[in-house]
């Protein structure tokens, strides 16, 4: 790991150990991750690695057993629930893999829900409710969306996933996480999408973790990493 | 609690109207339903116990006290034996007594009971909070021809001042008995009061002799028997000892009963029917209630997704706890003010109904500390129920983490 580096890294997480089922000796370990501000960075591996699990415990849903798991320059490892909560709220924007809009709310409404749960999120997207709302709906064009108060559920899959993209980059959190964020999405999409995911990373100096077994993505990003290198499951 | 949550409890229950209104009549119908029934047995309760009030004592011929009240107060139950006309003047004149009244029942008109009585009737009766009977319209009866109609009877049967009635010897309406030839006509009706006066033919004791045959008119005309008499005591003290002297008369067998004793009897009579009425009352309740929990538990498996996703933008397990929780309160809430609103307007509806056919009058029905004790209990089993769902959220919070699907 780069030891010189003059910013410490927007995430990290360091001899991480987990275990779902405190009686079981099942185990799941984590050597080392990290990923910098303004870097894009691919995680991949087959399904059972535990891509979920290191997705849980680095944003704070999941509390690990031991081990360093920083975020932002916070640690998120030996906080209580509700803190690790307030640590996703305020430093994590998350993409899931589909379904990723609340379907009673419009758009808006949902990117909005980005700063919900956040003062800091709030206060950076606008000092009002007026400005955070013209945010939002800036956030919204740049991902191409224009029709910003039909509801959620009639938006097509593709829409959908731009729409939780600008909803995990209302007011810049530092660090952006998708869990095969375009697996449900056809070639053009998927395009789109992360064109203008990282046209943000790059601006804004966001760090982005992807986890995919896409491949044929893999050339978007700076860094790939397999997760079966990184982190393994077994007894202790 | 912030704003935030309220908000996005509220438009997660617009989103889903129907379901929510669904639960909310269940609510509604359960609190309408303890209200309104709670209402009107208090209704029935305080018209039973209004029924007859100043009357100390009640005499008749030897019989069961109960027979006894029922037959001369609510013009129930079996007849009675007669009391002869010298122990009513008798009993009159004791230094202790300050008024009878002499009521001679048995006959009827169209099924309404017809009393004979006299004017001491309309001077010393009293029911509900000492109120006296009042003429409406015309005079009291003078004559063994007139009657004075109460207000139910005058009301049911469309008849007014100056009509000409039949009475028949006997309680049956039937028209063998009747005498054809002994008309009475209608000089008067009484304002209504909600008990058993309302339907109540009242004539004079001669004018019940007349239904039974031809009479002689003349100044100095005394009854030989009545049914039975109301006895007003100059002082309340007097009343159990005086009661002990008419039922030990050795003259005649008496009956003599303290009215309010037995109404509390007869009323202990309907308790266990009251007691079987809460209950079913607090079961439709229950029912309605256990319903909402189980509307709620059921959309949660396909709000598990929205949890989620509330959960990744940094919601505490709590927070959800709090906006499903909300969503019941809310929802339990409005189902309360429907349902209420529901039952008085329901009552205030049938007021004028439940007056004029059971001589129900729902002076209870007013809101009172009843009311918000339902409020209360209803909100509070809500908020019980909306913390069955909202707990499973909270743990789905904080054991399913991001689940993707």
């Amino acid at each position: 790991m780069p030891t010189d580096d003059p910013v410490p890294p927007t995430c990290q997480m360091q001899d991480v150990a987990f275990r779902y089922d405190p009686s079981s000796s099942d185990r799941f370990q984590l050597s080392d991750l990290a990923v910098q501000a303004g870097e894009a960075v691919l995680l991949t591996g087959p399904s059972g690695t535990g891509k979920s699990t290191l997705l849980g415990l680095l944003c704070g849903v999941l509390a690990a057993e031991s081990g360093r798991i920083h975020v932002d320059g916070q640690a998120m490892s030996g906080q209580s629930g509700s803190q690790r909560d307030r640590l996703r709220a305020e430093k994590i924007g998350y993409i899931f893999q589909n379904s990723n809009l609340v379907p009673y709310l419009s758009p808006t409404e949902n990117v909005l829900l980005g700063g919900q749960f956040s003062k800091a999120r709030r206060d950076k997207a606008g000092a009002n409710a007026q400005a955070r709302r013209d945010h939002a709906t800036a956030l919204l064009e740049r991902f191409g969306i224009t029709d910003i108060d039909r509801a959620a559920a009639t938006l097509s899959v593709g829409q959908q996933q731009r729409v939780a993209a600008a909803r995990a980059q209302f007011g810049a959190p530092p660090l952006l996480v998708a869990d095969e964020p375009t697996a449900a999405l056809d070639h053009v999409n998927r395009d789109l999408f992360f064109e203008t995911v990282l046209s943000t990373v790059r601006a804004e100096q966001t760090g982005l973790l992807v986890v995919s077994h896409d491949l044929s993505i893999a050339h978007l990003f700076d860094r790939q990493i397999e997760l079966t290198s990184i982190a393994k499951w077994g007894a202790a | 609690m912030n704003a935030a949550l309220v908000s996005l409890a509220w438009k997660s229950l617009l989103a889903r109207k129907l379901p929510v209104l669904l639960s909310m009549a269940a609510v509604a119908l359960s609190v309408g339903l303890l209200i309104s029934t709670e209402k009107i047995r208090g209704g029935v309760r305080a018209g039973f116990e209004n029924t007859i009030s100043g009357t100390d004592l009640v005499v008749g011929a030897r019989t069961g006290s109960l027979n006894l009240v029922l037959y001369s107060v609510f013009r129930l139950g079996d007849p009675l034996q007669s009391v002869s006309w010298d122990t009513v003047e008798l009993v009159a004149q004791h230094r202790d007594v300050s008024w009878v009244i002499p009521m001679s029942l048995g006959d009827s008109h169209r099924g309404y009971r017809v009393l004979g009585t006299d004017e001491r009737y309309l001077q010393h009766y009293r029911y509900g909070e000492d109120q006296n009977l009042k003429v409406a319209q015309g005079t009291w009866v003078n004559g063994p021809a007139e009657t004075v109609l109460g207000a139910d009877v005058a009301k049911s049967l469309g008849y007014v001042l100056g009509d000409e009635i039949i009475l028949s010897h006997g309680i049956v309406s039937a028209g063998f008995a009747d005498h054809d030839e002994d008309p009475f006509t209608v000089v008067g009706i009484l304002a209504p009061t909600g008990t058993p006066v309302d339907r109540t033919v009242h004539v004079s004791l001669l004018g019940i002799d007349a239904i039974h045959g031809p009479v002689k008119v003349n100044e100095d005309y005394r009854p030989d028997f009545v049914t039975s008499f109301l006895v007003g005591m100059k002082s309340r003290p007097t009343v159990l000892r005086f009661q002990r002297i008419l039922n030990t008369y050795d003259k005649e067998p008496l009956t003599a009963v303290i009215p309010g004793v037995s109404l509390s009897r007869l009323w202990s009579i309907i308790g266990p029917v009251e007691t079987i009425l809460k209950v079913f009352t607090a079961l439709v309740f229950i029912v309605g209630m256990v319903g909402l929990a189980t509307t709620l538990l059921a959309s949660l498996a396909g709000r598990k997704r929205e949890l989620s996703i509330l959960r990744a933008v940094g919601a505490r397990p709590r927070d959800l706890l709090t906006i499903l929780t909300l969503e019941t309160v809310i929802t339990t809430a409005g189902g309360v003010i429907v349902g209420w609103t529901l039952a008085y307007a329901t009552l205030w509806g049938l007021a004028p109904y439940l007056r004029a056919n059971y001589g129900l009058v729902l002076q209870a029905a007013l809101p009172g500390s009843f009311d918000v004790l339902v409020f209360a209990a209803v909100i509070g089993i809500g908020l019980i129920a909306g913390l069955v769902p909202g707990i499973s959220a909270y743990r789905q919070g904080l054991n399913e983490g991001l689940t993707s699907n």
